[in-house]
Order: C-alpha cells, then structure tokens, then sequence
C-alpha cells in the first residue's frame, strides 16, 4: 500500500496530562469539567469514557502546563469525588488530518508509534482530526516517523515541516479568546446515528495489531467517525469506537482474527453527535457547558473525544432527542444549510 | 453548467471541514487547503472562481496571501473572503483591521463566521 495523502500535522508543546479514573462513575464527568472550568482551566484535549457496566468511568483532560498543577490539585483535594488522578507532565498533542472517518488514519499512526516503542498516552478524533498524546522528549522522533505511512502535499519531509513550522508555534499562541456568550455559537451540530460503540482494553504489547485492524477495517469499507484511546494501567490503552451497526460482523471478524486474546464490546445502539465552533480549543468551558446541558437533559455520555476545535460525544441512540432538545439551551447553531 | 470551484485556506482543518459540507451541500467544488503555502501552490495547479482565506495562519498568513495574489496578473480578479478572529473576541492579537483593508479583500467576514452570511457574499461575488 502506498502512503495515505493527508493535509497536515499540527503539534501543541507544552501541555500536562490529567487522567482520573472514578468508581462513581457517570457524575465523574460532569464534576471535573465544572471544577477546570470554574477556574478557567481550558481544555485542549479530553475523553471520557464510560465502562461498559456504567460503574467506572474514565476522564483524561490536557491543559496547558503552566495550569498543569492547579488542575491536578483541583481534582486531587475533592475526596468527595472519589477519583484516582494521575499527572503526566511536558506532553505533546501532535495531530495529523483529515482522516475522512476512514480508520487507517488512525490506525497507520497508532501503528507506526506503537512499533518504534513510543507509547501513545492518549487518542482523540475530531470531525477532522486524529490527534495523540506524547511524551515531549519524543516528538523529534514522531513527526520523523509520520512521514513513514503519511505524505504531505507541503512538505517532503520532517526537514521540511520542521524547517516550515519551527519557531512560528507564537502565530498560534497569540489567540487569546475573551468570547462572552451566555448562549454559546455553534457551527454546526451533526448526528450520527444506528452505531455501534466498541470498548476494550489494548496491552502495549498489542498495541501494532491493534492499528493493523484499524487499517483492515478501512480496507473492508469500514468507516470509524469516532475513536479515543485512554491511558490504562500496566501501560495498557483503553479504546473506544464507533462503526457502523450495518458493519457489526465484519467489525468483529477484523477484530477476531487480529486480536483473537482481547475482549471487545459492545453495547445498545449508539448516536454521535459533533460540535464545532468558533476557538472551541482555545476556550474554558465549552466542554462544561455541553456536559452539563446532557446532565440536565437527562443524558449520560458513553464516550467523549474533544480535540482541536469540536467535540464528539457518544450516547444511547434512544437518548438522542433529549439530548439534541439539552443541548438547544446552551449552544445556539448558526443556519448551515446541510 | 460546471460547477463553481471555491479554494477554502484555513489552519483550523475542522473549520475546514464544516464550510465544506456546507459549500458543497449548496453545490459548489471544493478545495481545501491548510495553510498560505499549500493554498498558493493548490491556486497555481488550478485557479479557483472564489477563494475563501483564513488570517491567521503559521507558514503565509491570509493577509501575505491575499496581497500576493492581488498583485498578480492572473489571479488579480479572483474573488478573495478574508476569515478573521480579529475583533472584541481576540482583542491580543497583532493583526488589525486596518491591515486587513489594505490587502484590497473583496470582503472581509469576522468570525465566529455567520455562514448564512458567508454563503450570501458568495452568491453576490458570483453574480
């Protein structure tokens, strides 16, 4: 197979790593977004999933590293949450897009880290984007290795892109957003519906396999609109994601012949729903906003991936008006016309 | 008829995303570009009838595009949008309006984008 033409990489140095894992489970959510975001923490990256017993939940946040602490502590010192917080310090976001929902996106990047030992501590997708969570002392070696199963119409290599990019990383820092809506403008708010939602914990060791299968369920037609990874224990993955019901057999076929040992399930019907608006990544609270409009409506997210600038959230399709109705009393779409 | 072709630059490639569909779903050609650089040599494989352009972006920002493109011959009379969070919602930002003005923009569309609007100055640049 020949390299995968994609549009770009983007890279967000800087950044700590917040993972909490809670035996609450689907209020945990909900309480850590509103905590970061009555201090103003802004999230540039989150997921959340939660497990399919609906007992345990895990929340994984990225903030920026000078707040690194302030969030830790935050979540660390409400022993009424009853959360188990882990802190990674100096990560790296590094995104590569557009992935088109087509899965050897993902799966050529997962697969690619995963066989040069770099492990990724966190997967998120955006309606464009898959973005990965990396150490910042392999990033050099990342962007290197992206030009393995990626080509890029602008740049030929990673000399290339760093000789493009370095040292302008300010041109994106100096966005400072003062947006003050109490009815928060969305582009656009897109469904998708008759999913099924796929949860399983993926050993380091499996991790190459579990890319492959990724690819093999694109080259089956396969589309993937959602994934997140989570950083587990033992430096296990925990993944999410979404194909669709139609797909159910030959997802599992996929899955079975390349990761016969793992567990995967899968549970009721499931619906997404993206979010995309205006500096989304750059804004504290927007995540809250939409977890609170769900927690009012009555709805439980199964799994949440906020990247870049939209959020994606998994729930139960028979949710999905309800959730849709929540959601009008905080975002407002602007007419798209679709 | 052939379709109008519209060239969307913009760093933010889930931006990028939703004007598309929406571009798209009214029937246009689309082209999608995420940076000045790539959009410059997506403009020199194929003109486009219509550019929509981000201002800020690393590499060639809009406003060094969109000058550019304007002083040359052959893309002098292509219709260019300039995109920009420059205004009350990004008050730190070093690009100003009145640069903006000055790279002779056929229009110039805040964001958060109203994209009833943007679709609307499409259609009268079009006209």
């Amino acid at each position: 197979m020949g390299k995968i033409r994609l549009g770009g990489i983007k890279i967000l140095e800087g950044h700590s790593h917040l993972i909490s894992s809670s035996r609450t489970g689907e209020n945990a959510l909900s309480g850590i977004c509103a905590r970061l975001a009555a201090s103003g923490i802004n999230l540039t990256f989150l997921t959340h999933t939660l497990n399919p017993d609906g007992r345990e939940a895990t929340t994984a946040v990225c903030t920026d590293s000078t707040v690194g602490f302030s969030g830790y502590f935050l979540l660390k010192l409400d022993h009424h949450a009853g959360l188990d917080v882990r802190l990674q310090r100096d990560v790296t976001i590094a995104s590569v897009f557009p992935h088109g929902r087509k899965p050897h996106v993902a799966g050529e990047l997962i697969e690619v880290l995963a066989k040069a030992g770099i492990r990724p501590q966190g997967i998120a997708s955006s309606s464009s984007t898959v973005s990965s969570i990396i150490a910042s002392a392999d990033v050099e070696k990342t962007i290197d290795l992206l030009f393995d199963p990626f080509e890029f119409p602008t740049y030929q290599s990673p000399f290339d892109w760093h000789a493009a990019y370095r040292g302008k990383e300010q041109v994106l820092r100096e966005i400072i957003c003062s947006y003050d809506e109490e009815i928060i403008k969305v582009y656009g708010v897109t469904q998708l519906q008759e999913l099924d939602l796929w949860q399983a914990t993926i050993a380091f060791s499996q991790l190459a396999r579990f890319g492959h299968a990724l690819t093999a369920l694109h080259e089956h037609g396969v589309s993937v609109p959602f994934l997140i990874g989570q950083s587990g224990p033992d430096m296990s993955l925990l993944f999410a994601f979404c194909s669709p019901l139609a797909c159910s057999d030959q997802v599992r076929s996929v899955l079975g012949l390349h990761l016969p040992a793992v567990d995967f399930h899968y549970g009721e019907t499931a619906a997404i729903l993206f979010l995309h608006g205006p500096h989304f990544g750059d804004r504290p609270g927007i995540a809250n906003a939409l977890v609170q409009a769900l927690e009012q409506a009555g709805v439980s997210p199964l799994a949440v991936s906020c990247t870049v600038s939209s959020i994606s959230v998994v729930i139960r399709e028979d949710d999905l008006e309800r959730a849709r109705q929540g959601l009008e009393s905080r975002f407002r779409e602007v007419e798209m016309g679709i | 008829m052939s379709k109008k072709y519209v060239l969307i630059v913009d760093d933010d490639p889930d931006m990028v995303e939703t004007v598309g569909i929406m571009l798209e779903s009214r029937g246009y050609e689309v082209g999608k570009a995420y940076d000045g650089i790539e959009g410059d040599e997506l403009i020199k494989e194929r003109r486009p009838d219509l550019l929509v352009l981000d201002v800020m972006m690393p590499r060639k920002d809009g406003y060094t595009l969109c000058a550019e493109l304007k002083r040359k011959h052959e893309t002098r009379d292509m219709p260019i949008i300039l995109l920009t969070a420059v205004g009350e919602a990004v008050p730190t930002t070093s690009y100003s309006h009145a640069d903006g003005m000055a790279t002779e923009a056929d229009d110039y569309i805040p964001k958060p984008v109203d994209t009833q609007s943007l679709v609307n100055t499409i259609e009268r640049l079009f006209a």
